[in-house]
């Protein structure tokens, strides 16, 4: 499905007809804008690459336990999805200060003698949109488990699947369009994550979506941030249609 | 080495114990014979066919097949496969490979695997070269069978299990499979292990039925043994639509007992050792045996008026209530002629067409 | 189903429980630490106390910003919560012509990014009156809410079956009877579930917020925001507490009244309006 943004009215010519294609072209043209540009996406791909997995983990986990264990699961999986984006960068942030847990633990551990930074970097942005990512793409693929018929997996024991084979030739198969999906949420979400790389990472670490805040609300050049904000949204839609095209592809069998 | 599968005492349990699925069930099945669980829902006979298939293990008990016990064995090392209530063809796999799949898994090399796959779509009658490269989605419902029937017969198991696999068809597709069914498992000779509830299901596919109930084997045999000689009074029940009588033995003659009801009246049966007098005991009367007439016919025959007629197309049944307030279900074919509502008659059945059980 | 796979249920569990305590580590680390006294943040706490609650409790600036988050919740639940609800039922009961259109629009907000949808709608409403306002702030959270209602909703009847409704029509009940008797009562859980749900998310929101509030308006999150960006005071550790118990408190009622499942659900929703 093609995504029309019904509610977003550009405002391009903000202030003057003449500004328009000016920033545009500034855009097209700016090597700062295209490096901010791949850092945002050299930061989405390992986000994406790290939470699927995890997230797989976890809601085959979920999905094939009953009862107090699947609650308790649930529960902390949703946990986070309620405490909003601040509140968990801050968490992370104090984990990774300079006097904050992480460190505690290592020099407890004798592993090294110095309390490191290890907060404002690129792996902590990673850790905490990961950790933003987590508990949607979880529940995506809860539901697709959940979905898949249990009869299948007998049948591929009884016809000779050891458990691991039953995995890689019926589950995995089958449970492919949440991974997509959930894929694809995990890196439109770090594409356009805002508050968590600007309170874990440094001023190095800056997303498009930072500079689009900048330039809105402290340049105050509401055009370009417009521009950028646009191709952001661009970007978002090729993600999408790709993503779509890539399930269509991949479920050859129609619902 | 005639038996197929065979099971020795298996028990299982579910929720802590508190619900008994099999209670100390032992059968044995021989080869080439196609052998039925019948029984209503909730009677264990799914659950023994999955303990047979290595999906659930018993709390205890042994399974054999082939000679072999199997008991310890995982499903997938298990040689018996098993078709499922909904057939559970892989939906991202084509024809030929949810056929190829246990021949996949057992490593066999390509040019095998193609030539047995084709070989045995040909077996179930669908053309490898149109129905290969289908998705299950893409087939007919009879199709779906065949293919699932396929699937467990590339693999040429020691039995092929059957959970109810007609259950999601209409009427007269199911009728028609069935038949098709048995004859393709006679032809090539498999043995199988089939369950259902269906009890017309039950009489025209097998070889030998076990009536299940509540986890317990409560009696097997040839179908027609089953359904004449019912030994309890649950099984004449479930099998077809029986009368119910109860009474006690009256006198023991040469040929006959006579039975004196608990309504009153006094019917005679068919000699049968085990019942001397004053002994309780049961009748079975199956509604088609007796006969209604305006003139008396039989051995057996009473006065009654006929309180309901039901039609149903290929039968009809009435309800007769004879004067000591007994009402006999009666179910006769549609020759045309019928009886009314209101109508006195006679009802009438010989000697040997009631069956004595002692409960 | 347990017993023949032994072996990888217990790798399966130590998994869990490592990405479980991954999930709720920060939590943690905030709970222990806003009880420490001392004027900089370090792990391990030097003591115990309530210092910085108190500090919290009494600074007007802090309190404000409370004020304006449970205020904006408030006017964003009441708006949202009747939009959502109605949308779910216009969809679930009627066929009308643009009601794939409309279930498109509903959603949309939600998958949106929550950066975009401020910007927007900053810029939309910058020239107007309603620049800087609550309302502007509580409109841009009700986007976002109803949408996340709607989805809650949907989930929530999928379970409801219509012909109840259909039973008290024939008995003679007008339409808008039946809806008082038989609609409300049978979705109350869905329906207070959805009410709370409203106010959390408008209450833990920041993103947006940060784009429409001003400093008269600010919101908690936003305040806490500029704490980490600018001076970090360990009573920021206090706020972010409030936010957990919020949060907490509000799941925990919503889990009670319509159950973890249906909440998953929600998951699956967004899936499928794909």
């Amino acid at each position: 499905m093609f995504r029309i943004s019904f509610f977003i009215g550009k405002p391009l010519f903000c202030y003057i007809e003449g500004f328009t294609t000016e920033n545009y072209l500034r855009f097209f043209t700016d090597p700062y804008a295209h490096r901010l540009l791949m850092f945002t996406l050299e930061l989405s791909v390992p986000v994406v690459l790290i939470t699927v997995p995890i997230a797989y983990v976890m809601a085959y986990a979920i999905s094939r336990s009953s009862g107090i264990k699947r609650f308790v699961l649930m529960i902390v999986t949703i946990f986070p999805i309620w405490i909003n984006l601040v509140v968990m960068a801050f968490g992370w942030n104090m984990i990774f200060a300079k006097y904050g847990f992480l460190n505690f633990c290592l020099m407890k551990l004798g592993l090294i003698s110095d309390p490191q930074p290890l907060g404002y970097n690129f792996n902590a942005v990673v850790v905490g949109l990961v950790y933003v990512c987590l508990p949607y793409v979880i529940l995506t693929l809860v539901s697709v488990l959940d979905n898949i018929d249990p009869e299948l997996e007998d049948a591929a024991k009884d016809l000779g699947a050891g458990k691991l084979r039953c995995f890689w030739e019926v589950t995995l198969p089958l449970s492919m369009p949440g991974i997509i999906t959930g894929g694809t949420f995990s890196f439109i979400w770090a594409m356009s994550s805002f508050v968590v790389p600007s309170i874990l990472g440094s001023p190095l670490e800056k997303t498009i979506s930072i500079e689009i805040s900048n330039q809105v609300l402290m340049t105050l050049n509401w055009p370009y941030g417009s521009v950028l904000s646009l191709v952001l949204l661009s970007i978002i839609g090729v993600a999408l249609i790709i993503s779509n095209m890539v399930r269509e592809r991949v479920t050859k069998w129609v619902r | 080495m005639s038996v197929a599968v065979e099971t020795r005492n298996i028990v299982k349990t579910f929720d802590k114990g508190r619900v008994v699925a099999v209670d100390n069930v032992s059968i044995c099945v021989r080869k080439k014979e196609i052998f039925t669980l019948l029984g209503p829902s909730g009677s264990g006979k799914s659950t023994l066919l999955r303990i047979i298939d290595g999906l659930e293990r018993p709390d205890s008990g042994d399974v054999f097949i082939e000679g072999e016990c199997v008991t310890d064995v995982p499903t997938h090392k298990r040689n018996v496969c098993m078709v499922f209530q909904r057939l559970a063809l892989f939906p991202h796999k084509n024809v030929f490979e949810n056929v190829a799949f246990g021949l996949k898994m057992r490593k066999t090399d390509k040019t095998e695997i193609k030539k047995r796959v084709e070989e045995t779509l040909a077996m179930v009658e669908l053309d490898p070269k149109i129905y290969a490269a289908r998705y299950p989605q893409q087939l007919s419902g009879g199709e779906m069978q065949r293919v699932a029937l396929a699937r467990a017969m590339v693999l040429r198991p020691a039995v092929i299990l059957f959970d109810e696999p007609l259950a999601s068809l209409d009427k007269r597709l199911r009728d028609k499979m069935r038949v098709e069914l048995k004859q393709l498992l006679k032809k090539f000779n498999i043995t199988a292990i089939y369950v259902t509830h269906d009890q017309e299901e039950a009489f025209t596919l097998s070889d030998r039925i076990a009536i299940m109930n509540k986890g317990k084997i409560i009696q097997v045999g040839r179908p027609m043994e089953v359904y004449e000689r019912p030994r309890s009074a649950f099984v004449a029940n479930f099998l077809g639509d029986t009368n119910i009588l109860k009474g006690v033995v009256e006198k023991v003659g040469t040929k006959s007992i006579s039975i004196k009801l608990k309504e009153g009246i006094s019917i005679l049966a068919a000699k049968e050792e085990m019942f001397s007098s004053t002994r309780d005991v049961i009748v079975c009367l199956r509604a088609e045996k007796i006969v209604l007439s305006n003139e008396p016919l039989y051995e057996n025959r009473f006065e009654a008026l006929i309180k309901e007629v039901l039609f149903s197309g290929e039968n009809i049944e009435y309800l007769a209530e004879l004067q000591e307030g007994l009402i006999l279900r009666v179910k006769e074919k549609n020759r045309g002629q019928t009886f009314n509502k209101g109508d006195k008659v006679f009802v009438n059945w010989r000697l040997q067409d009631s069956v004595l059980i002692s409960e | 189903m347990g017993k023949m796979k032994f072996e990888g249920s217990k790798l399966l569990n130590v998994a869990c429980f490592f990405i479980c305590l991954f999930l709720l580590f920060p939590v943690i680390i905030i709970l222990i630490s806003s009880f420490d006294p001392a004027k900089y943040i370090r792990f391990p706490p030097s003591g115990f106390s309530m210092l910085w609650y108190q500090y919290f409790l009494s600074n007007a600036n802090w309190q404000k910003a409370f004020a304006n988050s449970l205020y904006i919740a408030t006017l964003t639940t009441l708006i949202s919560v009747p939009c959502g609800v109605l949308a779910a039922l216009a969809y679930r009961k009627y066929n009308f012509k643009f009601k794939n259109l409309l279930n498109t629009i509903v959603v949309l907000p939600y998958v949106t990014p929550s950066l975009l949808i401020g910007i927007t709608i900053l810029m939309t409403f910058s020239r107007t009156f309603l620049r800087g306002t609550y309302y502007l702030v509580a409109a841009a959270h009700s986007l976002w809410s109803t949408s996340f209602i709607y989805l809650l909703m949907q989930a929530a009847l999928s379970n409801y079956d219509l012909t109840f409704e259909e039973a008290a029509m024939d008995l003679g009940a007008s339409p808008l009877r039946t809806f008082i008797e038989v609609t409300l009562p049978s979705l109350k859980s869905a329906i207070i579930s959805s009410v709370i749900f409203g106010f959390i998310t408008s209450f833990g929101e920041v993103t947006m917020a940060i784009f429409l509030t001003t400093s008269e308006t600010i919101t908690l999150p936003v305040a806490l925001w500029k704490s980490l960006k600018f001076e970090l005071h360990p009573v920021a550790l206090v706020a972010s507490m409030i936010c957990i118990i919020f949060a907490v408190g509000t799941m925990a009622i919503i889990v009670k009244f319509v159950g973890i499942e249906t909440l998953s659900k929600i998951g699956a929703k967004t899936e499928m309006s794909k």
